[in-house]
């Protein structure tokens, strides 16, 4: 399993998600895969550090870990609670224009990956899994 | 991210190169703003330079064919990438917007 | 804002799938006959591509509804295929092809072309879009070229009921499996204010056979399609979107033509709930 942890800033964004697609490359994840990675991780990690911290300190953990032929992806935070469930968020101040824009990005991160999961982290944080099956593994000559 | 502007028949276009994603995406709305603002409403963005887009892509994207539709105008797509073509259909995208194969026939759309 | 002068806005009717219960567009065309507001874009699918039709080629609700009525009898549907059972129990030895239907669609063809005759999209006087799905690949397809008779046709084959039809080299099947209620085809073709007639399908009261249950699936996953789509295409447009869906206060079957003049009022009705914000709409040319 490969972590990587940095703050939850957008300086910090691109690196966040391209460790995401190196560790799933080096796990096996091929192009569909790959690129299936990098737009969901990037649309993740930018909602968290948007919506979830709003430019307010606080770390993003990205880990990965293939398990048989599964990719998952775990992507931890210690904003305040929101689960994807129910985006866009219900936030009744913001812009019609951004509440619509958030539910595009949950929406194609539902398309390319083929789970989405979330849980609270404890004490406080969100947790959203992410999993891709992986074509098989040729087997070692 | 890269963009450069030129005129072409009744169209504008807009060539995107590099990567559309959440540390681009203002940069490339701000690129639209200012041609929408200078009365140019028949746009085409040219993504054959395009080797990527997230969902950021698509929010700048939308926001500007509404705003180009609500002047009369449009932005249509010309030659994107199978990756970025992929993540156009996913999110229904194609099914609301122009896209071409290449940048003539999209420039052509507008009429002569 | 751009001082532009303000220009028109064009406006749109998205006729989707429902059977007979599109002829409620008749009386949305009415209404708006008579408020004087001119229509510049039909889109219609499955059974509303019927309607749309006839009004782009220019026939009043009157004529068409006339015509429909007497080119759409319940026996044009009902024409068994005997083979049909056979091809689905012994698929190899009777032939199951991509082509299959229960349903033989001589009387269908025949009666479509006694309506539309060899009528092409360029002979409409409006502009029109028909919706159908390409049953390869599940992607929608817009027909606006070529013969009225078989883009409706395509539009109208219920996968099972009628065979798949070609045109332009793909197999095409009903648009509703792609979309029931196509607003995207008329933002994607320029439409400002888009009137969306759309139907949601009934459930099923008793499932004590087959091919109810079968249908309660579809059903449940068309209306689900239908509203994903329509929340899509309306966050989606620049502008009005409204949705003009009659209830009809009785259930109706897909071809029971004898209710006609029933939802025709109903339509009408609906339409002229939403008169007000569309004549502000229409009348408002700022962009």
């Amino acid at each position: 399993m490969a972590t990587l942890v940095r703050p939850g800033k957008i300086e910090h964004l691109m690196e966040l998600v391209a460790f995401a697609v190196e560790a799933a490359r080096a796990a096996g994840a091929g192009d569909d895969a790959a690129h299936a990675v990098r737009v969901a991780v990037e649309e993740v990690c930018l909602n968290v550090m948007t919506h979830g911290y709003r430019g307010a300190a606080g770390p993003v953990r990205v880990a990965v870990e293939r398990r048989a032929d599964v990719l998952e992806i775990r992507i931890g935070d210690e904003a305040p609670l929101f689960d994807p469930a129910h985006a866009p968020r219900p936030r009744l101040d913001a812009p019609l224009e951004e509440r619509q824009a958030g539910g595009l990005g949950w929406h194609l991160v539902r398309e390319v990956m083929d789970e989405v999961r979330h849980e609270p982290a404890h004490p406080v944080g969100n947790v959203v899994t992410l999993i891709k099956r992986l074509a098989r593994r040729p087997a070692a000559t | 991210m890269e963009t450069a502007v030129e005129a072409r028949g009744r169209a504008t276009v807009v060539r995107i190169t590099g990567s559309v994603d959440g540390t681009t995406a203002d940069q490339l709305t701000a690129v639209f703003t200012h041609e929408l603002a200078a009365g140019h409403t028949h746009l085409v963005a040219a993504l054959d330079g395009v080797d990527y887009t997230s969902s950021a892509g698509l929010r700048v994207l939308l926001g500007a064919v509404k705003e180009a539709r609500s002047a009369g105008g449009d932005v249509r797509l010309a030659a994107p990438r199978k990756d970025v073509l992929k993540v156009l259909e996913l999110a229904g995208f194609t099914g609301i917007l122009k896209v071409y194969g290449d940048l003539e026939s999209a420039v052509a759309g507008f009429g002569a | 804002m751009s001082a532009a002068p303000a220009r028109r806005r064009k406006l749109a009717v998205v006729i989707g799938s429902g059977g007979v219960k599109c002829a409620a567009a008749l009386g949305l065309r009415q209404v708006l006959d008579r408020e004087g507001i001119p229509i510049d874009m039909f889109v219609g699918c499955s059974g509303g591509s019927i309607y749309a039709a006839t009004a782009a080629l220019g026939f009043s609700p009157d004529e068409a509804r006339e015509a429909i009525t007497r080119l759409w009898t319940r026996e044009v549907t009902s024409q068994r295929r005997r083979r049909a059972l056979l091809e689905l129990l012994l698929p190899r030895t009777f032939g199951f092809g991509e082509g299959f239907g229960m349903r033989d669609d001589r009387l269908v063809l025949q009666r479509l072309r006694d309506g539309f005759g060899q009528r092409t999209f360029a002979d409409a006087r409006t502009t029109l879009y028909v919706a159908a799905t390409d049953f390869r690949t599940g992607e929608q397809v817009v027909l606006s070229e070529g013969r009225i008779v078989d883009a409706v046709r395509a539009s109208i084959a219920i996968p099972f009921v009628l065979a798949p039809w070609r045109v332009g080299g793909r197999l095409l099947v009903d648009g509703f499996l792609s979309d029931p209620l196509p607003v995207n085809i008329a933002i994607r073709e320029g439409a400002d204010v888009i009137l969306a007639m759309g139907f949601e399908s009934p459930m099923q009261s008793r499932l004590t056979s087959p091919v109810r249950f079968i249908f309660q699936v579809s059903t449940i996953m068309t209306n689900n399609l239908l509203r994903s789509r329509f929340a899509f295409t309306s966050h989606a447009h620049h502008s009005e979107v409204i949705g003009v869906m009659p209830e009809f206060r009785d259930r109706i079957g897909l071809f029971a033509t004898e209710r006609m003049p029933r939802i025709i009022e109903d339509g009408a009705r609906a339409t002229e709930a939403h008169l007000p914000y569309i004549r502000r709409l229409m009348s408002d040319g700022a962009g």
